[in-house]
């Protein structure tokens, strides 16, 4: 991304903004309205930035061309309760260009990925909540990504499911550049090999997980905060300064 | 709509259409008419299939979030028009099937343009871009609300040539007549013109560069030039107008003898209650002495009688009284001065006044229409008046009708 800056209603959700994103992990974190849900629509080409660009170099260059191969997981999406699991990811297929004769097999596998395991009629009315973020991830799968953008995948989870989904992302790696955003720093942590921070309407830290520890560690422990709680914390406090 | 559990959306549109189809039945019996009628339903399927379309293109607003990242995710207005398009397809074959179905459950015939039935679909098509565009641009369940009585209402009250893209059919009777394929066929091209335009309005103008943008905005203003200029040529051509030709249909189904009663093949359901009264008519006024015609034929627009043959007008009423069914045989030839600017009037009152009298013999109570036949009324049964009958149905089987005289005017 270069010289990237946007603005809703006239307000600067940043600016300015460059940014390479390589092959890998990484994962997007900043507080609530720090942009990472703005930064994410942009990348997966759902925005136009208002000033500079956002390239797109080994995924056919333009933005139009780099969408086959994208998966995006949006952060909330009020699926009618009375459509079919099977029925919205064929949906996501023709939206994905799958072939017709493929798209069977290709939901499938996209449930699996995701470890949902629901019935060929099941509807989304019956999902648990952690089920339902289970099919938006699964979704963002179908088409075979390269790139898969999850935006705030855990939020509104449980622990427990919250855990079990952060594992299955963990685990998958069919995909040349994850990027992961969430406000919670410990969700981010287990799933990504670098950290983006946003803040303030520009990069905060970008470095390696190992780095932001070494950025917590630096200056001595915080009582009942973690090592990257404390990373987070310290760098938006330089971020004020 | 996602999922293949959309063809319940049919229900409407069969309903509707089914409505169109048999609020009115004088259709039935003839191929044009079926044509036509079916044609003409999609003044009421239309509107109802641009509301189908977007509630289609409605339901799939909530799932832009994805749908906004990914290959086809400009193609989406396209598909809910795509899917409506197909229901009110399938619904415009079911109302052209059952059109067929009620034709021939009747004696049936008579000619068909049955190319004339794609208007039809592609005012659906119109339809189905015209709601999936909306709903697009308005994502609101006002505007599945809202959608169909807008098309309606410019089809009603918009601006020409758009009511003429909208509304065909269906045009009354066409027994006897035919459009004019030129200004179908220009009719035709306005549609399609309408419908590219509408297509071009729901591209993503927002995602294309600059100059792709620049480029499309010159593709559509040059689509809505040749649009208008297809309209500013179809208005001038007379699109405005219904225009019906003379057909090759002629009065060619027959029945009976002296008379015998020629009927269109469009009309043959017609044709044995009108030989019936025409029957009872001439038994009354060949008992007076009246020589009538060998054969009366159904006038037909633009069309004479042949030479030596009565003519009447048909309309579709089952029962008719001893005077109308007399009335009927009152035209034993093709006179010019039927047409004339100045009707005969004196030949006009002589009709009824024969048909009274005949309603008379026949045992029923005569009705007078002026002050002076009041007066007459009780010489009706005289032998005088048996006389003036058969001399003035003589001058009008001759087309001697200005020489008509009332029997209350003879001296």
């Amino acid at each position: 991304m270069i010289g990237v800056g946007h603005s809703y209603e006239r307000t600067d959700v940043f600016d300015d903004l460059v940014l390479a994103v390589p092959r890998g992990r990484v994962g997007l974190i900043g507080v609530n309205g720090a942009g990472k849900t703005t930064l994410l629509r942009m990348i997966a080409t759902a925005l136009r930035p208002t000033r500079g660009e956002v390239r797109y170099p080994g995924l056919g260059g333009s933005a139009e061309a780099a969408r086959s191969h994208i998966g995006f997981m949006p952060q909330s999406l009020a699926l009618p309760r009375s459509l079919r699991v099977h029925d919205f990811l064929d949906y996501v297929c023709w939206l994905k260009e799958v072939p017709r004769r493929a798209r069977r097999a290709e939901a499938a596998r996209a449930l699996e990925l995701a470890d949902l395991a629901v019935s060929s009629r099941a509807t989304v009315g019956e999902l648990s909540g952690g089920m339902h973020r289970r099919l938006l991830f699964a979704q963002a799968l179908v088409g075979r990504p390269s790139v898969l953008l999850l935006d705030e995948p855990t939020a509104g989870l449980d622990p427990e499911q919250r855990i079990r989904l952060r594992e299955t992302i963990r685990g998958f790696d069919e995909v040349d550049l994850l990027l992961v955003s969430s406000h919670l720093i410990e969700d981010l942590v287990p799933v990504v090999d670098r950290v983006v921070m946003l803040d303030d309407h520009r990069i905060a830290f970008d470095g390696s997980v190992e780095e932001l520890r070494t950025v917590g560690e630096d200056g001595g422990t915080i009582a009942g905060v973690s090592v990257y709680e404390a990373a987070f914390l310290r760098l938006r406090a330089a971020v004020r300064r | 709509m996602i999922g293949r559990r959309r063809w319940w959306l049919l229900a409407p549109f069969l309903v509707v259409a089914g409505y169109a189809l048999l609020a009115n039945r004088d259709w039935v019996g003839g191929w044009a008419g079926a044509v036509d009628r079916t044609t003409g339903s999609t003044v009421l399927t239309g509107p109802v299939l641009a509301s189908i379309a977007a509630g289609l293109q409605l339901g799939v607003t909530r799932l832009r979030p994805i749908s906004e990242t990914t290959v086809r995710g400009h193609a989406v207005p396209y598909r809910s028009a795509a899917q409506a398009a197909a229901i009110g397809v399938v619904g415009y074959g079911a109302t052209l099937a059952g059109a067929v179905a009620v034709t021939l459950s009747v004696p049936h015939g008579g000619p068909a343009q049955w190319w004339t039935g794609f208007a039809g679909v592609l005012v659906l098509v119109l339809a189905a871009l015209f709601g999936a565009l909306c709903a697009h641009l308005l994502p609101s369940p006002l505007t599945v609300v809202a959608a169909g009585p807008t098309l309606f209402l410019i089809g009603a009250f918009g601006p020409a040539p758009l009511p003429e893209a909208l509304r065909f059919g269906p045009t009354g009777s066409l027994v006897g007549l035919q459009v004019v394929a030129s200004v179908y066929l220009t009719r035709f091209a306005l549609v399609v013109a309408l419908c590219v335009c509408l297509g071009v309005a729901m591209a993503p103008w927002r995602v294309y560069p600059r100059r792709i943008r620049l480029l499309t905005a010159a593709g559509a203003a040059g689509v809505v030039t040749a649009g208008a200029a297809v309209g500013v040529f179809a208005a001038g051509t007379g699109i405005g107008d219904t225009r019906l030709e003379r057909s090759a249909e002629g009065p060619t189904a027959c029945a009976g003898t002296a008379p015998t009663v020629c009927v269109a093949p469009s009309e043959r359901r017609l044709l044995a209650g009108v030989q019936r009264a025409i029957g009872r008519g001439a038994e009354v006024l060949r008992s007076a002495g009246v020589d009538l015609p060998a054969r009366y034929v159904q006038q037909l627009p633009y069309a004479e009688a042949p030479a030596g043959s009565g003519e009447f007008y048909l309309d579709d009423r089952e029962d008719r009284s001893a005077t109308e069914s007399v009335l009927m045989l009152t035209h034993p030839a093709s006179c010019p001065q039927w047409s004339q600017d100045t009707p005969p009037f004196a030949a006009l009152d002589a009709q009824q006044v024969i048909a009274e009298w005949a309603a008379a013999r026949h045992g029923e109570r005569p009705t007078a229409f002026s002050p002076e036949m009041e007066k007459w009324l009780p010489h009706l049964d005289d032998a005088a008046t048996t006389s003036w009958v058969v001399r003035t149905f003589d001058q009008l089987r001759s087309c001697d009708l200005d020489r008509i005289v009332l029997p209350w005017d003879l001296d």
